[in-house]
């Protein structure tokens, strides 16, 4: 597969992935900078090749040039969660010792709830912390807005992801809190 | 002359405005902007751009299918393909001059702004990819987060395409190879 076929693939991808902060889609012109071709051992054009987290040892890609391969690929390798569209898959974000709360709230969302959320959330580390975070504002709203809260709150995310002012860092954060969300319904 | 043929390979050339003006252009037909821009070639080297850029100065940007103009190509000594030439204006053909840089319209347009004098500048799209040199690499791809990165040649098309570029041979034909270095080239066509 040459560059001409792969760049507008790369170039989606990358928007996909812009709101993902812990996920970089770079490019390198091996042609301005032959030492960092060198040092990773790129022979051929265009060459794909993923570094995880804290890692200077890179894997090569070797999957199909596809935004939907190289998707599935970041997905199992970055810990992200994305569709082919862009989009977040069912249940992104969702920590399922707060999911079993929500259930076992049985749709009496009271200050019992929030504070049992709450401290559960006090223990989680990580991604799940910052999860966390964003289950306790959700409950908190909940709690306050009462049961229509989330389906509100969900369309008028959905209203600004389409919003051309949105940052990728923003478009990110909407998604996730869509997502989260969605455990309360 | 044929401009548009998806799959051949092409001599570029850069011409000063003046020559076409004085009629003394190589076997170049006019085409219209459009065309020039749908044209594969041109896209291969960034070329839609540099178009775009330097249209209104004093220089045209053509080019030649060296696989029907063979005899342009022989008259120029042009054995790789593609293959910049720069004509200066005055109409001197031994003041022909081959591009040797790099493909990008950046790299491009910057060697022709130094050449007659203007000062060009290429637009880009807003990229979400970023573009990564010896220093932002350690931070982007080396650091905390995870990265997928594509390592490139601007140029890399599927044409066939043999280049002497610094000192590594690249030869494409399907992906992009680059061989030893050296400055032997061989013909994989």
């Amino acid at each position: 597969v040459c560059r001409q076929q792969l760049a507008p693939k790369y170039e989606t991808l990358a928007n996909n992935f812009a709101g993902d902060k812990d996920v970089v889609i770079a490019k390198v012109d091996a042609t301005e900078h032959g030492e960092l071709a060198d040092r990773f051992g790129v022979t051929g054009y265009p060459t794909l090749k993923f570094f995880p987290a804290d890692s200077k040892d890179p894997v090569d890609y070797q999957g199909e040039r596809e935004v939907g391969a190289m998707t599935e690929f970041l997905n199992e390798h970055a810990g992200t969660s994305r569709n082919a569209d862009g989009s977040l898959k069912e249940g992104a974000g969702h920590v399922a010792a707060l999911n079993d709360i929500i259930t076992s709230a049985n749709g009496v969302f009271d200050n019992n709830f929030l504070t049992s959320i709450t401290n559960a959330a006090k223990d989680l580390t990580g991604k799940a912390a910052e999860h966390g975070k964003l289950y306790v504002n959700a409950a908190s709203k909940v709690v306050s807005k009462g049961v229509d809260y989330p389906a509100k709150e969900i369309a008028r995310l959905e209203g600004m992801l389409k919003s051309t002012s949105v940052t990728a860092e923003q478009k990110g954060n909407f998604q996730l809190r869509q997502s989260i969300l969605k455990a309360f319904q | 002359v044929s401009i548009v043929s998806p799959d051949g390979c092409w001599l570029g050339v850069v011409i000063a405005r003046t020559w076409l003006l004085s009629g003394r252009l190589l076997e170049i037909p006019s085409r219209s902007q459009s065309e020039l821009n749908s044209s594969h070639w041109l896209r291969l080297l960034n070329f839609t751009v540099l178009y775009v850029h330097l249209l209104r100065s004093d220089i045209v940007i053509a080019a030649v299918d060296a696989t029907v103009s063979g005899d342009v190509a022989k008259k120029y000594g042009v054995s790789g393909y593609p293959t910049i030439k720069f004509f200066p204006k005055g109409g001197d053909v031994e003041k022909a001059e081959e591009y040797d840089g790099g493909r990008s319209a950046d790299t491009i347009v910057s060697w022709v702004n130094k050449k007659i004098g203007t000062n060009r500048k290429v637009k880009s799209a807003p990229s979400a990819v970023i573009a990564l040199d010896e220093a932002t690499f350690e931070t982007e791809a080396l650091g905390k987060k995870a990265a997928l990165v594509e390592f490139y040649a601007p140029w890399c098309g599927h044409c066939k395409v043999r280049r002497n570029s610094k000192n590594m041979l690249f030869v494409c034909y399907g992906s992009c190879v680059s061989t030893a270095t050296g400055t032997e080239i061989r013909n994989l066509g």
